[in-house]
């Protein structure tokens, strides 16, 4: 009996994986066909797995800026982060809110203090607010850190990564173990004239490709697809 | 010596990412004596500091400057003697105490903003660095290692929204990141040290710096104190970012406390501060001390960055009633020929006698390297209120002072200097022996006493009887005894210990080593020393020469 279970389960996951490694169907959103392929195809298999879902049924709003909360809701579903089990850690998103357990997923990856150097932080999460390049590489590459899929370089290496990019400097000094790693694994492009852009917001259709590249290079697992 | 490289791990400790640790020191100044504060007041027409007030202003403007007047010399302030920073070779760091920090002036700015200072058109960063120059300029201010401008902008009148700014990185700005932020450009050859507030009642972003009620009758004002107190400490922290801050987050001085505010009481005004973290209690605070404070030099030998130094503070008869981290392991080193500083409370009564300090050197060695040897040149220990004033002052010095080594890891400096004298009208009425036995044992079926001479004559106290336990070869006792009538210090008199055997058929004589030996009284005054003495033997006790006699007031 012990034996027939363990096959039959063995077979379960099997065909799960078959049905997992097919492409993801591409959803009819009839504001993407002007992008690249490559975008419409990051794009369908970020919303096939509910890391990004698209704003309708019809609409992507590819070039639409990602908001914060949106970015923390793709950021606790890929990176399964823990649910939050805590009380609210900002006044503007409250336990009722409908972002509050990705926000409060991901508030120990902001790093604001590393990013943001010599401030003394808002209290506020700013849930609508844009998120910049500088905020998405900073949050992503901690959280990779933290889950030992990326190993911060030492001040040797990271100056070497940083010397080519022309707005390096504004970076600030704690941050800039992140921001080599990230350059190094490609965890964020850089944009022409070799800057990273910090405050530049960062669009959905961006996003995806950049979710959907750390998701294939960091062989993370592919989600359930959202029916 | 010995040093083999090490590799300073900088990287983060990912187990505490968001954790409040403790502050670490990246070998850059901190602010030293006098610190002066100067505010530049920027609105342009249509701006102001206060909606809530008439005039736009109330008594924003005057509640820093009283802020300044009434600082020093504040338990406030103390907090940052804990930080010292790099003076050339040697630490140095800023000392509380009167005049420690003042005023520089101010100066309102009716210029018009080079930006609308709106959301769409922030003010920049370059932006704030022009208008301390420019003010620097107009007001014929001094720019110096020790003074921090202070640039504050207000709110729209018309709107009732603040005053909007981006840092250098353009990323972070006052409607989504920060309150305020200080920093340092180069001006004419040195640095300036600034600082960018926003008008924190008014920032949309959350800057109500936990403060609800005013402590000065108007919030805004209140608010903008506190949020300055958090940028100005850290300033005189970490003036040019490479002071103290915590190696894994970023966190300076007062990220750790971000936005927990104090009322605080300086000169008998009352003033709402943001807590500031201190590394000797791992905590928020908004006081310390009283403290102590530890310059050592090291001489021909260093202390390794593995290396880790503590200094036991103990009463004058050997208790240990505090242990200080002088250098935590992996610290950087301790070069030769160089001056250091380490700060701590010192919790315990003001009146508190410190009799002696014992430094330790631990090793933490590599697999190839072998203990640590270091030369302590020179040492000065000052015990200091939370105001900053001086309580007491030990200073030793030799060439070297001591060389703690792998087998000879601990050296005693004696503070005689740090012993508050007794009142000389103060009674005890308990004495306490503190025996510690050498290479040769007390026997369990001899029995040992102590005769003290007191004025109504000698009091003999048993300290062993026969048949108790044995005292064991390199082993410590205490015994407390009683004395009535009370008496004062200077009625102890000599004090016989005197060793009597009791011999079984077989046995000879007791002999007994004694190491040492350590006598406080106590009373409603507090403890005081009556004897203090060690050696290698102290005393040997026999059966043909059973009693030793010691003198009071020795080696206290």
């Amino acid at each position: 009996m012990k034996d027939l279970l363990s096959r039959a389960l063995a077979a379960a996951a099997a065909f799960a994986l078959v049905l997992y490694a097919q492409p993801p169907q591409k959803p009819a959103f009839s504001d993407i066909a002007t992008h690249s392929a490559a975008s419409q195809s990051a794009i369908a298999n970020m919303v096939s797995q509910g890391i990004i879902p698209g704003r309708s049924a019809q609409q992507f709003a590819p070039d639409a800026p990602l908001t914060r909360a949106e970015f923390a809701v793709s950021m606790q579903k890929m990176f399964n982060l823990p649910a939050a089990s805590q009380a609210a850690s900002f006044p503007d998103v409250p336990a009722s809110s409908p972002y509050h357990s990705a926000v409060e997923a991901v508030a120990p990856h902001l790093a604001r203090s590393l990013l943001c150097f010599r401030c003394a932080l808002v209290k506020n999460f700013s849930p609508n607010e844009v998120i910049s390049r500088a905020e998405m590489t900073m949050i992503m590459t901690h959280i990779l850190v933290s889950q030992n899929k990326l190993k911060l370089p030492d001040q040797s290496e990271t100056a070497a990564a940083l010397a080519a990019v022309t707005d390096g400097e504004k970076i600030p000094v704690p941050a800039r173990p992140y921001f080599a790693a990230a350059i190094k694994n490609n965890v964020v492009d850089l944009k022409p004239g070799k800057t990273i852009a910090l405050p530049l917001a960062v669009s959905r259709a961006e996003t995806a490709e950049y979710l959907a590249n750390v998701q294939k290079k960091f062989s993370m697992p592919v989600l359930r697809p959202v029916r | 010596m010995k040093q083999i490289a090490t590799i300073a791990l900088l990287a983060a400790s990912l187990n505490a990412l968001q954790a409040a640790n403790n502050l670490n020191n990246h070998g850059g100044p901190t602010m030293q004596n006098q610190v002066k504060a100067f505010f530049i007041y920027w609105m342009p027409s249509g701006v102001v500091l206060d909606t809530s007030v008439t005039d736009g202003v109330g008594n924003f403007e005057t509640l820093s400057k009283r802020f300044f007047d009434d600082l020093s010399a504040t338990s406030f302030y103390n907090i940052v003697t804990q930080y010292p920073g790099q003076c050339g070779s040697n630490q140095c760091v800023v000392q509380n105490g009167p005049a420690a920090a003042r005023f520089g002036g101010s100066w309102v700015d009716a210029q018009a903003y080079p930006h609308a200072g709106t959301r769409a058109d922030p003010l920049g960063d370059s932006d704030i660095q022009n208008e301390v120059r420019r003010a620097v300029n107009q007001n014929h201010w001094t720019v110096d290692a020790n003074s921090e401008f202070f640039v504050i902008t207000g709110v729209f009148k018309n709107t009732g929204k603040g005053v909007e700014e981006c840092d250098s990185s353009g990323s972070n700005c006052t409607f989504n990141a920060f309150c305020a932020y200080h920093g340092n450009f180069g001006f004419n050859g040195t640095q300036a040290l600034y600082a960018y507030l926003s008008d924190a009642s008014f920032n949309s972003a959350g800057c109500g710096e936990g403060i609800s009620t005013a402590t000065n009758t108007q919030l805004a004002s209140d608010r903008e104190v506190a949020l300055m107190t958090h940028e100005f400490i850290e300033t005189v922290t970490d003036p040019q970012g490479n002071g103290w801050w915590d190696s894994s987050t970023g966190s300076e001085i007062g990220d750790n406390c971000n936005q927990i505010a104090a009322v605080v009481t300086m000169n008998g005004n009352r003033y709402a501060v943001q807590q500031e973290w201190s590394n000797d209690t791992a905590s928020c605070v908004s006081t310390f001390g009283p403290s102590i404070q530890f310059t050592i030099g090291t001489g021909g030998d260093d202390l390794r960055g593995d290396s880790s130094a503590t200094a036991s503070l103990q009463r004058p008869a050997g208790a240990t009633f505090e242990t200080v981290n002088l250098k935590k392991q992996n610290d950087s080193g301790w070069g030769n020929n160089t001056g250091h500083i380490a700060v701590a409370g010192f919790n315990q009564p003001s009146q508190t006698a410190l009799g002696q300090i014992l430094v330790r050197l631990t090793s933490h060695n590599s697999g190839v390297e072998t203990n640590d040897n270091w030369n302590i040149q020179n040492l000065t220990a000052k015990v200091l209120t939370s105001s900053g004033t001086l309580l007491c002052q030990q200073t030793l010095a030799g060439n070297p002072l001591a060389r703690l080594t792998g087998s000879a890891p601990t050296a005693l400096f004696a503070t005689p200097n740090c012993q508050p004298p007794i009142p000389p009208a103060a009674t005890f009425s308990q004495i306490t022996f503190n025996i510690g036995t050498g290479g040769d044992d007390l026997r369990g079926d001899s029995s040992a006493t102590v005769s003290v001479a007191l004025p109504g004559g000698a009091k003999t106290f048993t300290l062993k009887a026969q048949g108790e336990s044995s005292w064991d070869n390199n082993s410590a006792h205490t015994k407390t005894f009683t004395i009535s009538p009370a008496v004062t210090l200077a009625a102890f008199g000599n004090i016989n210990i005197t060793l009597t055997s009791h011999n079984s058929f077989t046995e000879t004589d007791d002999n007994w080593n004694i190491q040492s030996v350590g006598i406080t009284a106590a009373g409603s005054s507090g403890s005081a020393c009556v004897l203090n003495q060690s050696g290698n033997p102290l005393s040997r006790l026999t059966g043909s020469a059973g009693t030793v006699t010691l003198h009071p007031r020795t080696g206290c």
